[in-house]
């Protein structure tokens, strides 16, 4: 029985040691050194990407932004490609992190939901992904006005009357108009005060002066005006726009989004309508003209209603509001918060979610849009408003994928096409070195605005002082420790902004690493070994300090046993906690730390409110250090009113050079997203700008479609077309004067969406 | 019998309410509350004013009841729970418990279901050949080989399988991950249907079976052996009956007996699913669900986990007992 056990044992080692050799061939390769070591292909593969990437960044424009290249990674593209009316067709299975809870991202504000709902969901304004220039969408235009705040009451203000000690009870009266700011004669500028203005309202100039106007403090009292700037909003909205049903999209549409934003009893909103607080009033001019009003001056007021930050759509009110009934907002949240249209939306989007409601000929097959855990899929409706981005591919579908590893065999099966961002270092650059990979796909690699960071408590003795910070900053070796932990990929960044953004200053360099200078800069801060135990201290306190770290994590345990490493040989005691996910977010938000690490993901331009204004550290904001800095909070609030680009940059790299200065975090890096996708894709750009791509521009050309594909997209051209001509049950007839014909309903479709594809060329490949 | 029932009744009523207590408060007080999770959501991007923020996190914990004391909640949750209400998912925002749970528990029973299939179907009929085959070459060879599954992580297995079974690298069979097709029409019947499930379980299914094979069939071996030792199987071969009668009429009736028995607990396995098969193969099942709702605290969602495994264990338990009078009768309760 004996000699039996032990030959299983030798067994069971035999097998799994030579399973695990074939499993990780690489290795094995590696270890019998039978050819290139493995370090010196993942040094060159991670050349060569970086390379790719850098020729994906060409030059600058004239405005100083970067501009991205079609198919810079794909090394089956020889010369640019632009896609033809033919070229629509083919899917694409993108690989998701996570499975969204509902499909309505002012309900499950989680990134994945806005992504794909944007494909079916549109905001008013679009923004530019190289310039964050604001674009029309569901507007076509839109005016801007000022507001100056006047003494006195008027019966139909549309502000709510807050009493405010800077208030004189009841005082609502304001003028709206467009303010020359040439004309502002300051009486205290830093009070808000100003002896005189001039505006214009309804082409007729005004003088008003100190004593007619009012003082009113912004909601976290960071500053005093008298006006605001570009607060009152007038949307003038497409007047073409269906919804994907056949109704019609009008101002009632958006007037309904704005009353559930803003309606208090949905706590699943609660994010959304922080960023819509100033919003006071929102009226309905006509069917297609809509005013907002807001009583606070914020650079992001406009941009709000946009696809950046906080992503802004429109919601059809026909689906979400039964006919007829009347309720109250509370009443109104109950119905709103259970409807099943959160599950299979009705969008006006480029894409359709196919649901029973929509118009049969998006969805001639009878598709199934979301199965649970598995998919959640889109269908090109082909007439969307805006014939520049009516997308080519006929079907995006997301597959949900939380691993890198799992990611990675779901590329190598062919279950999926594209992962944007979900393979890590291991998996870019050395799992997938073999040829049978890389003939099938493009490897990617590009930044998105993020940053990882050590933050300090500036709240203890030992880090209030900023000779203490700036000592460990320059006793982390962070070039080292990228090569390290990242394969040596990533920019080491000296402040919060997004490193390729407007809003980052370039030309100030992260502190180096720099021993004789952090050791004189301690000695000069006075924490000196008083007593002789090996250990600095100061006023009695021993210089020993706890960092957090999260469990499992391999990159913080490599970061902290560097840190815990340089500063154990300069008598400073490190010991390292870990802490799972949940518990250690609690200890953060707690302030109970020394020191922690985290990563912050950022827009190409953000607020420093959240992270830096004192305020915030107070009322269990983001400010996590307890950074708090008189000068900082001046350029933050300067910096929200600040609504002309160029100038808020200028206070933006103000603001970067006092973090740099102050060392509140130590900087890591801006870590590059990587990913993947199939090679038949063309016209594939990367952007900064999350979630970095738009596959409404991406297509396969004629020749690379498979035959199926090739088939299903002439068939839902067919579907489109006869769908049109026949009278359709869901297409109310429109309520516009004029007889049966809709005015803005094209008689036939003539884009080139719709044209039929012709025979198969051979410029499918090359 | 009957008075036997209802005091084995009566005991798991108390036991039940033992563990759901003990439960309940081992995850209250564990670290971490998913109304701080919350918060830290609404106010990433732009609380501006924090009493709006705090406002809507103590409404929030109104609403999933977490603003009471403990004992109360307790009471609630228990009162609730008799009337088989689990209330409402926190993560999967609003969700009523018990259809989450039952969306995920038809999917782990499909492959449950159909490991347990397998490895009856193939571990009775190994462990037959093997205790008649005894000392033989088949024998030492196929225990080694079976002993060397048993011994094997399933984590391993499944990423070793992935690795050459569904990957363009080798041999591309079977999808990585995923329950169907998404290709596949709705018109298709039902054999397209069934084939194509089999095609995308097949892999987790084999992963899920290796283990429980390996020692269901070491099981079936030796109770095979012991009951070959028995006097009335001696008789039987002395009356001149064939050695097929011998073994698959006399001997395997009373050999299945222990193998009968372990089916019951099989009860709760069925129901939890493997948290790492679901992992690898991205299939949203029960195992998944519960690991999910731990990391995030989803209280609604892991007592009920925690609850259905454990009246299933219970049933169970009761379910083997009684299995044991019905198949042997020299056993009684009385």
């Amino acid at each position: 029985m004996a000699d039996r056990r032990w030959l299983g044992l030798v067994a069971v080692f035999v097998v799994t040691s030579a399973a695990g050799c074939l499993y990780d061939s690489d290795r094995a390769a590696d270890l019998l050194e039978t050819r290139p070591s493995l370090s010196s292909l993942v040094k060159a593969e991670v050349q060569r990407l970086l390379t790719l990437y850098g020729a994906g960044l060409p030059k600058e424009d004239e405005r100083g932004y970067l501009r991205s290249v079609p198919d810079a990674f794909n090394d089956l593209v020889k010369e640019k490609w632009v896609p033809k009316a033919k070229d629509t067709g083919g899917t694409i299975r993108v690989q998701t992190e996570s499975e969204p809870k509902r499909l309505n991202s002012y309900m499950d504000s989680s990134a994945v939901t806005r992504r794909i709902s944007g494909y079916f969901y549109r905001p008013l304004l679009r923004t530019d992904p190289e310039t964050n220039d604001l674009l029309p969408d569901l507007a076509e235009s839109w005016e801007t006005a000022d507001i100056v705040w006047l003494r006195g009451r008027r019966p139909d203000s549309v502000f709510e009357i807050r009493e405010k000690p800077e208030d004189p009870a009841g005082d609502n009266d304001y003028l709206v108009g467009r303010i020359n700011p040439d004309s502002i004669v300051w009486a205290a500028r830093d009070q808000g005060i100003a002896e005189s203005l001039e505006i214009v309202v309804e082409g007729q100039k005004r003088v008003l002066t100190r004593e007619q106007m009012r003082v009113r403090v912004n909601q976290d009292g960071s500053y005093r005006r008298m006006f605001d700037r570009n607060v009152v909003f007038t949307f003038h909205l497409r007047k073409d726009v269906r919804w994907h049903d056949g109704k019609r999209f009008t101002a009632d549409d958006l007037i309904f989004t704005l009353d559930v934003i803003k309606n208090p009893y949905i706590p699943e909103q609660t994010q959304t309508r922080g960023s819509y607080q100033s919003v006071k009033y929102w009226e309905k001019l006509d069917d297609f003209t809509v005013r907002i009003w807001h009583d606070e001056q914020y650079f992001r007021a406009l941009e709000n209603y946009s696809d950046s930050a906080t992503f802004f759509f429109v919601l059809p009110k026909h689906v979400f509001m039964p006919e007829g009934q009347k309720f109250t907002e509370e009443e109104y949240a109950k119905y709103y918060r259970d409807h099943p249209a959160h599950d299979a939306p009705v969008g006006c989007g480029p894409y359709v979610f196919p649901t029973e409601q929509v118009l049969p000929r998006y969805n001639p097959g009878k598709l199934k849009g979301w199965e649970r855990g598995a998919y959640i899929r889109l269908l090109r409706s082909g007439d969307f408003y805006d014939p520049e981005r009516r997308g080519y591919l006929d079907e995006i579908r997301f597959v949900f994928i939380q691993e890198a590893d799992q990611t990675l065999r779901a590329l190598r099966s062919g279950q999926i096409d594209f992962t944007p961002r979900w393979l890590g270092s291991e998996e870019l650059f050395r799992k997938t070195l073999d040829d049978d990979f890389k003939s099938r796909y493009a490897k990617i690699l590009f930044y998105t605005g993020n940053y990882s960071y050590v933050g300090f408590n500036m709240k203890k003795p030992y880090f209030q002082d900023v000779r203490v910070r700036k000592a460990l900053t320059l006793l982390l070796n962070r070039k080292k420790l990228l090569e390290t932990v990242r394969y040596g990929v990533g920019i080491i960044v000296s402040g919060s902004q997004y490193y390729f953004g407007p809003a980052y200053d370039r030309s100030i360099p992260p502190w180096p690493y720099n021993r004789p200078e952090a050791v004189g800069l301690l000695n000069e801060a006075g924490w000196i070994d008083t007593d002789g135990d090996g250990l600095r201290d100061k006023d009695g306190i021993p210089f020993e300090i706890e960092f957090l770290i999260t469990q499992g994590s391999t990159s913080s345990e490599t970061l902290a046993a560097m840190l815990e490493e340089e500063l154990r040989t300069l008598g400073i005691r490190l010991t390292v906690r870990r802490l799972e996910w949940a518990s250690y977010l609690e200890h953060i938000d707690d302030r109970k730390f020394d020191l922690m690490s985290l990563a912050w993901s950022t827009g190409v331009e953000s607020d420093p409110f959240e992270l830096w204004h004192s305020s915030q550290w107070q009322s269990r904001g983001q400010n996590l250090t307890g950074f708090s800095d008189p000068e900082a909070d001046r350029l933050i609030g300067a910096i929200r009113r600040e609504t002309d680009p160029a100038q808020r940059y200028k206070l933006q790299h103000r603001l970067h050079a006092i973090l740099y200065r102050e060392c509140p975090y130590i900087f890591l890096f801006c870590a590059p997203e990587k990913g993947a996708y199939a090679k038949r894709y063309r016209n594939v750009r990367f952007y900064g700008k999350r979630p970095g791509y738009f596959l409404e521009e991406w297509f396969i050309p004629q020749g690379l479609q498979t035959d199926q594909e090739r088939k299903r997209a002439k068939l839902l051209i067919e579907a489109r077309n006869s769908g049109r001509s026949a009278a359709e049950p869901g297409l109310e007839s429109p309520r516009m004067p004029g007889g049966p014909r809709d005015p803005e309903e094209p008689a036939t479709p003539e884009t080139p969406a719709a044209s039929a594809p012709q025979p198969s060329s051979s410029e499918g490949g090359s | 019998m009957f008075a036997y029932l209802v005091r084995r009744l009566l005991y798991m009523v108390f036991t039940f309410f033992g563990i759901a207590l003990l439960s309940f408060f081992i995850i209250k007080l564990s670290p971490g509350d998913p109304s701080r999770q919350f918060e830290r959501s609404a106010g990433q991007i732009a609380s501006k004013t924090e009493q709006i923020a705090s406002e809507n996190v103590e409404e929030f914990r109104r609403l999933y009841g977490l603003d009471l004391p403990l004992p109360v909640q307790f009471y609630r949750w228990f009162h609730r729970l008799l009337t088989f209400d689990f209330g409402r998912s926190i993560i999967y925002k609003n969700e009523r418990v018990s259809s989450l749970l039952l969306s995920r528990l038809v999917t782990t029973m499909q492959i449950q279901l159909l490991a347990i299939l397998l490895i009856y179907s193939l571990a009775i009929p190994a462990g037959i050949v093997l205790a008649v085959k005894e000392n033989t070459l088949l024998d030492r060879l196929l225990t080694l080989f079976l002993f060397l599954l048993y011994s094997l992580p399933s984590f391993f297995i499944a990423i070793l399988l992935l690795s050459f079974f569904s990957s363009t690298q080798y041999f591309n069979w079977f999808p990585a991950l995923g329950m169907s097709d998404p290709n596949l029409p709705a018109s298709a019947g039902w054999f397209a249907w069934f084939m194509d499930r089999l095609h995308h379980l097949a892999l987790p299914v084999a992963v899920t079976a290796i283990g429980g094979l390996a020692y269901l069939a070491m099981q079936m071996r030796s109770n095979m052996l012991e009951v070959l030792r028995q006097q009335y199987i001696t008789t039987a071969r002395s009356k001149g009956l064939q050695e097929r009668v011998v073994i698959l009429k006399h001997a395997l009736r009373n050999s299945l007996i222990p193998i009968l028995t372990i089916f019951a607990s099989v009860l709760p396995m069925m129901v939890g699913g493997s948290v790492i098969i679901e992992f690898i193969f991205q299939i949203d099942g029960m195992g998944k669900l519960a690991f999910e709702a731990i990391l995030q605290r989803d209280y609604n969602v892991i007592m009920a986990t925690t609850v259905l495994s454990a009246v299933l264990t219970l049933l169970g338990i009761l379910i083997s007992d009684i299995l044991y009078v019905i198949v042997d009768p020299r056993i009684t309760f009385d």
